[in-house]
């Protein structure tokens, strides 16, 4: 069975985060908000893991 | 199979816990500055602050620094602001199409509504605001919870709830409000598998009634309850523990508001009564918000074991974000090293926190409300009370207390029971607050029943002395 690589939430969300981030340059009156809606939902996930940096001397 | 311990089940709740006290001040001054860096640009009325403090916040070196030259504010102060720039005041800090949730006080000082403007991301942070104290508590992913406190309105306590029940995966009903103590009992009973109940300590107190009155061991009607999640009021010990017997689980509590935009912190899994018989302590989330214990005439940092006033910034929220805002709630401060958990965060004494503007001052005492529930809720065969505070002709100052026994002693008691039972009552509340009350007995019906916050005391002196 192979080893599975260390999952690495917050690269993940950076990633998850840039994402939205396109999506909300959307021209969709009506998805418009709605992708913002997830990348505010993103960048809040990003900043209450913030205390993980921290402890890594971030 | 029992539940894990929310530190062994979050890696990330297991890194706060981990955190020293310096590297939590390190974690909470990266926060503040780059909250106070948004709020020069986007916020007028904090941009006027820090001038008049004399820094800007690239200059800000220590969170000791911003303590001594960052002006507090208070509700007078925002609801100023607002008046000058409705609706929202200068404060708000984001733009205003990025409100997406509208939120106020509960108007129960009688001085006015602060208004909130919350952004998208700050909903989210409400709801975890609300979520990180229940998992703590016991809370986990498809747990079923019922709320009590009313949801909806205009008010954070309204809308935070639910936003932290779906965020965390909980199914909740949210009955506060509109169904009646005996509907959500009845509806408890239809669902059976109910492990969480957040409410008001009074509605709790109102629910165990219920129970009693109808029979029911919620042991047996409800055997995976894991938490009963308490929030608003003070109560005493022997409540606690007559709760936590009857129900056969844990008892949590959190204090919040809509300046800390949820819990700012809780008692976690630690119960609100400790194993030799005290009271517990609300370990605060330190890392989210700011929190200082001040004396509310000096402004000086309260001593551990002291009773101050709490003192909150957001470092987490950015729509109409509090910074040193005074709350004039009364706590009495346990420093991280009296805590006894080994975290790093400060701590707060559970079931005594009471408002610094609903202190009565009485025959030269100081008398908080929370501390006569705490006397009268002493005596389990009391249901409720009300009381108030008059001027006679002759210009005395008096006190009424009106109570009521519960169904089962106000039908068995006899006249001695009653009379001890009185006596009983009136001596725990001098014993408290040193002062000596005149008792009146009333039907249950005569005295409300209370879905949030309870609001059991009338001043009417100022009326006695009209002419």
């Amino acid at each position: 069975m192979s080893e599975q690589p260390p999952r690495d939430d917050d690269a993940i969300l950076a990633n998850m985060l840039r994402e939205a981030e396109s999506l909300c340059l959307s021209q969709d009156a009506l998805l418009c908000g709605q992708y913002r809606h997830l990348q505010d939902r993103i960048r809040a996930l990003i900043e209450l893991r913030e205390c993980f940096q921290i402890k890594a001397g971030g | 199979m029992s539940l894990q311990s929310p530190f062994a089940a979050s890696p990330l709740l297991a890194q706060v816990a981990g955190l020293t006290r310096d590297e939590l001040e390190r974690l909470q001054l990266v926060k503040l500055r780059r909250q106070l860096e948004r709020l020069y640009v986007q916020s007028p009325y904090y941009r006027a602050r820090m001038e008049f403090g004399g820094f800007k916040p690239e200059e800000l070196t220590s969170l000791a620094m911003f303590r001594e030259r960052f002006p507090t504010s208070n509700k007078a102060d925002f609801l100023a602001d607002q008046l000058d720039h409705p609706p929202f005041g200068h404060r708000l800090g984001i733009a205003r199409e990025h409100v997406a949730l509208v939120n106020m006080t509960g108007g129960t000082s009688g001085q006015g509504q602060e208004i909130y403007g919350r952004s998208q991301r700050d909903i989210h942070m409400q709801g975890y605001l609300h979520a990180l104290p229940w998992f703590l508590a016991g809370l986990r992913p498809g747990d079923m919870a019922i709320n009590c406190v009313p949801a909806g309105g205009v008010t954070t306590g309204g809308w935070g709830p639910g936003e932290g029940l779906r965020i965390i995966g909980a199914t909740g009903f949210h009955v506060g409000g509109t169904l009646s103590t005996d509907a959500k009992i009845d509806l408890m009973l239809k669902l059976g598998d109910v492990n969480f109940i957040y409410a008001s300590t009074n509605y709790l107190h109102t629910l165990t009634e219920a129970l009693m009155r109808r029979d029911l061991d919620p042991q047996k009607v409800f055997p995976g309850m894991r938490a009963l999640f308490i929030a608003a009021e003070g109560y005493p010990i022997e409540w606690a523990q007559k709760i936590e017997a009857f129900w056969g689980c844990g008892l949590q509590e959190g204090y919040g508001s809509t300046q800390c935009a949820g819990f700012g912190g809780s008692t976690c899994d630690k119960g609100v009564v400790t194993k030799d018989g005290k009271r517990g302590l609300i370990h605060l989330f330190e890392w989210e918000t700011m929190f200082e214990i001040v004396d509310p005439g000096t402004g000086e940092p309260t001593p551990s074991g002291e009773v101050g006033e709490m003192v909150v910034t957001n470092l987490s929220i950015e729509g109409s974000a509090v910074i040193r805002f005074r709350t004039g709630d009364a706590a009495r401060f346990v420093s991280h090293r009296d805590s006894g958990s080994g975290w790093g965060w400060n701590a707060i004494e559970c079931g005594t926190i009471g408002r610094f503007d609903d202190m009565m001052k009485i025959r030269g005492n100081n008398v908080w409300p929370s501390s006569i529930d705490a006397a009268v809720f002493a005596h389990a065969d009391v249901a409720e009370y009300a009381g108030r505070v008059f001027t006679t002709e002759d210009g005395k100052t008096e006190i009424e207390v009106r109570l009521a026994l519960s169904d089962n002693a106000a039908m068995t008691y006899s006249p001695e029971q009653r009379q001890a039972l009185f006596q009983s009552v009136r001596s725990a509340i001098k014993e408290r607050n040193n002062i000596w009350v005149t008792l009146i007995e009333v039907e249950r019906s005569e005295l409300p029943e209370f879905a949030y916050k309870a609001r059991r005391w009338k001043d009417e002196r100022q009326s006695g002395y009209r002419l």
